[in-house]
């Protein structure tokens, strides 16, 4: 098959490039997905006090700060060797949980609704935040602005400003709760708590009593069978805040579970000559390419990837919803756990998430220590390395600082959730392509979109994963005859 | 709920008086040319202070974001109009400042106006007004062309860096005169 050239992408943050290469039966035989690079996030940070780095990285990416600043602020806890007190922690999951609201919420109305709520197919125009509220109506508009609402409200009352928190130090966090702002959050998570309900139901009602929809998600366009991974609880519940990450393969059966900061046993990293972006994988389970199966060590994290790594949800209602999930895809037939392998679940997976997160609000603003005032361990031993993990609403998402013994950042490594599913993303834009794409067939901007959808599943924020701020992606689709020869293009956002 | 409740709730901006001007910075900050935005406010926020209170303009409130979609529509709600000052790459000379109505700008992928992970500001807006919100009737974007954004830093490349005074004063020519703010026009 010829060669592929990558043009060097220096026009815009974020642009997704696909490259379709045919066969001689105009079937596809091969495709690329490839995103930019930027340089010197490491030579950016280096040298300056560690405890700069949870508002420095936040400051990475204007989509999930939040999760940037959390996982800073937990390596630099780590660097320092303290654990914050329990309220200060409680404190941090707090806001991490109205984040999660925010964020979820805007994906699942704004992001996919146009697909699943308007149409895959439905004309381009109408695909967008307009179409979904035109399809749902106005009334269920005005409830996901109030959801965002809410979780920018409590993000702002423990964070210290709009979207970019500046609460975390080393040790803890700079400001508590009093009791009048806990009740206003308490009844900002009951109310969260009824949205996610009511998001639940929609789903049920328009997407699973939709015979179209339903067989497009459980069809293999969108399916993959791969490794599975995030973070557990003691219990071996999902947890988006703090615990263990857990591995399981394909399966079901658990391949391992340790502690974030033993990542590099766990992830290597592989280069390939296409792409800027590095492929991490499963380091005992070994590369084998772009493939399915237990013998690939491609993994997946994000919401499927948490679900399938956790034996269930730790608050009730969000467990009802994981239980309802995984008896209609994935029903129990006496072995180890069944798992979600269909991408596009990935947006029911990420509702189950949303009523976690909204009962987590509740949960945490309803603790006897919530107001406590001991929000903080003062440091006393001197800095060295630390690791600090979250899951991101895109997918598990390490920090791993270095500094000298006066506390200078010498070195930095960040794994983002997106850059863990570059694999899979990719895989399923070739899944989806050779579903989609056959001979003699029209390629259109419906065929676009359905393989944008493939990579939408996932949310992907490559521009964070090449450490960048992502505007509208824009995305060009290339198909190459046998020879090489451009056979069409197909451009949205350029 | 009804879509009045929902206009009100829509977003920070339900603050505003409506009658008062938004003046956004858009960009992120440690990525080189990129926060030209932010920094044409710090040099905003600067001259005013070192302005006498009575000749500042009233009424003009500044902030900062760094995506635009649906964040930007809320942070819009309540304004009277609204200043954008963006980071553009459209084949100028780096430096270059523009100064134009939104709708020319709108879909393009020079700017920061939308997100990817929610909508266009085009269509943000569109659906903030169907939900009744109260947007600005007037937005403009300033823009600067830029070259260096794909290196973090948080210093712009000189020949940015130069423009920065000069997007300024595009900004300060879109506010009101000293003494004739929206707020003292007011009966």
């Amino acid at each position: 098959m010829t060669r592929v050239a990558i043009d060097p992408i220096t026009r815009l943050e974020g642009h997704g490039k696909i490259e379709i290469f045919l066969d001689e039966q105009g079937d596809v035989a091969h495709t690329y997905f490839q995103v930019p690079e930027l340089r010197g996030f490491e030579r950016f940070c280096v040298g300056r006090p560690v405890e700069e780095m949870p508002t420095l990285t936040s400051r990475i990416c204007g989509v999930c700060p939040e999760a940037h600043h959390m996982a800073a602020a937990k390596a630099v806890d780590a660097v320092y060797h303290v654990r914050p007190p329990r309220p200060a922690a409680m404190l941090r999951e707090l806001l991490y949980s109205a984040f999660v609201v925010a964020d979820h919420t805007t994906h699942f109305y704004v992001l996919s609704g146009p697909d699943f709520l308007v149409g895959p197919d439905a004309p381009a125009t109408e695909r967008n935040i307009l179409g979904v509220l035109h399809r749902v109506g106005m009334d269920v508009g005005g409830r996901v602005i109030e959801a965002r609402r809410m979780g920018h409200a409590i993000i702002e009352m423990l964070g210290g400003r709009k979207v970019h928190p500046c609460t975390s130090v080393p040790g803890g966090v700079t400001k508590g709760l009093t009791e009048e702002e806990r009740a206003d959050v308490e009844r900002m998570g009951r109310a969260m708590v009824d949205f996610a309900a009511f998001s639940l139901g929609l789903w049920d009602q328009l997407i699973l009593g939709n015979e179209e929809y339903v067989a497009m998600i459980r069809g293999d366009a969108y399916t993959h069978e791969t490794y599975y991974m995030g973070t557990v609880d003691p219990a071996g519940r999902l947890n988006l805040y703090d615990g263990q990450i857990r591995v399981v393969a394909p399966d079901g059966e658990r391949l391992g579970q340790y502690e974030p900061s033993h990542y590099p046993e766990w992830i290597a990293e592989r280069v390939e000559p296409w792409t800027y972006l590095k492929f991490p994988y499963l380091r005992q389970v070994g590369w084998r390419g772009l493939v399915d199966g237990k013998d690939s060590g491609v993994y997946c994290v994000g919401p499927i990837g948490r679900l399938n790594a956790a034996d269930g949800m730790a608050t009730p209602r969000a467990q009802e919803a994981y239980a309802r999930l995984y008896e209609t895809l994935a029903p129990a037939d006496g072995g180890p756990k069944r798992l979600i392998h269909q991408r596009l679940a990935m947006h029911w997976a990420r509702l189950v998430e949303l009523m976690y997160a909204a009962e987590r609000v509740v949960e945490l603003a309803t603790d006897a220590e919530i107001t406590s005032d001991q929000l903080r361990t003062v440091p006393t031993e001197t800095p060295t390395e630390g690791v600090g993990s979250v899951e991101a609403p895109r997918g598990t998402l390490t920090h791993h600082y270095w500094t000298d013994a006066r506390g200078l950042v010498t070195k930095v490594n960040l794994i983002v959730g997106t850059t863990n599913n570059y694999a899979p993303i990719a895989m399923s834009v070739e899944r989806a392509a050779r579903s989609l794409i056959h001979a003699g067939a029209p390629v259109g901007p419906g065929l676009l979109n359905r393989i944008e959808m493939a990579f939408r599943a996932y949310d992907p924020c490559f521009g964070c994963a090449t450490h960048s701020l992502a505007g509208q992606m824009p995305l060009e689709v290339t198909l190459h005859d046998p020879t090489g020869a451009t056979v069409d293009v197909l451009r949205q956002h350029c | 709920m009804s879509s009045a409740s929902t206009a009100r709730s829509a977003g920070p901006g339900t603050a505003a008086s409506g009658d008062s001007i938004l003046v956004v910075g858009l960009g992120n900050p440690v990525r080189g040319d990129d926060g030209v935005g932010w920094r044409v406010l710090d040099w905003l926020d600067d001259r005013l202070e070192a302005t006498a209170p009575a000749e500042r303009p009233t009424d003009v409130e500044f902030d900062r974001l760094a995506v635009g979609g649906l964040a930007l529509m809320e942070r819009l709600v309540g304004y009277r109009r609204a200043i954008l000052v963006d980071a553009l790459q459209e084949g100028r000379v780096p430096g270059a400042v523009t100064c134009r109505p939104l709708h020319e700008l709108a879909g393009s992928p020079a700017a920061h106006l939308d997100s990817s992970h929610d909508a266009s500001l085009e269509a943000a807006l569109a659906a903030g007004e169907a939900l009744g919100a109260a947007l600005p009737s007037d937005i403009t974007v300033v823009g600067v062309e830029v070259r260096e954004v794909d290196t973090f830093s948080d210093h712009l490349s000189p020949a940015v860096e130069a423009a920065v005074p000069a997007a300024a004063d595009a900004v300060a020519a879109l506010l009101p005169p000293p003494g004739t703010g929206a707020a003292t026009a007011r009966p």
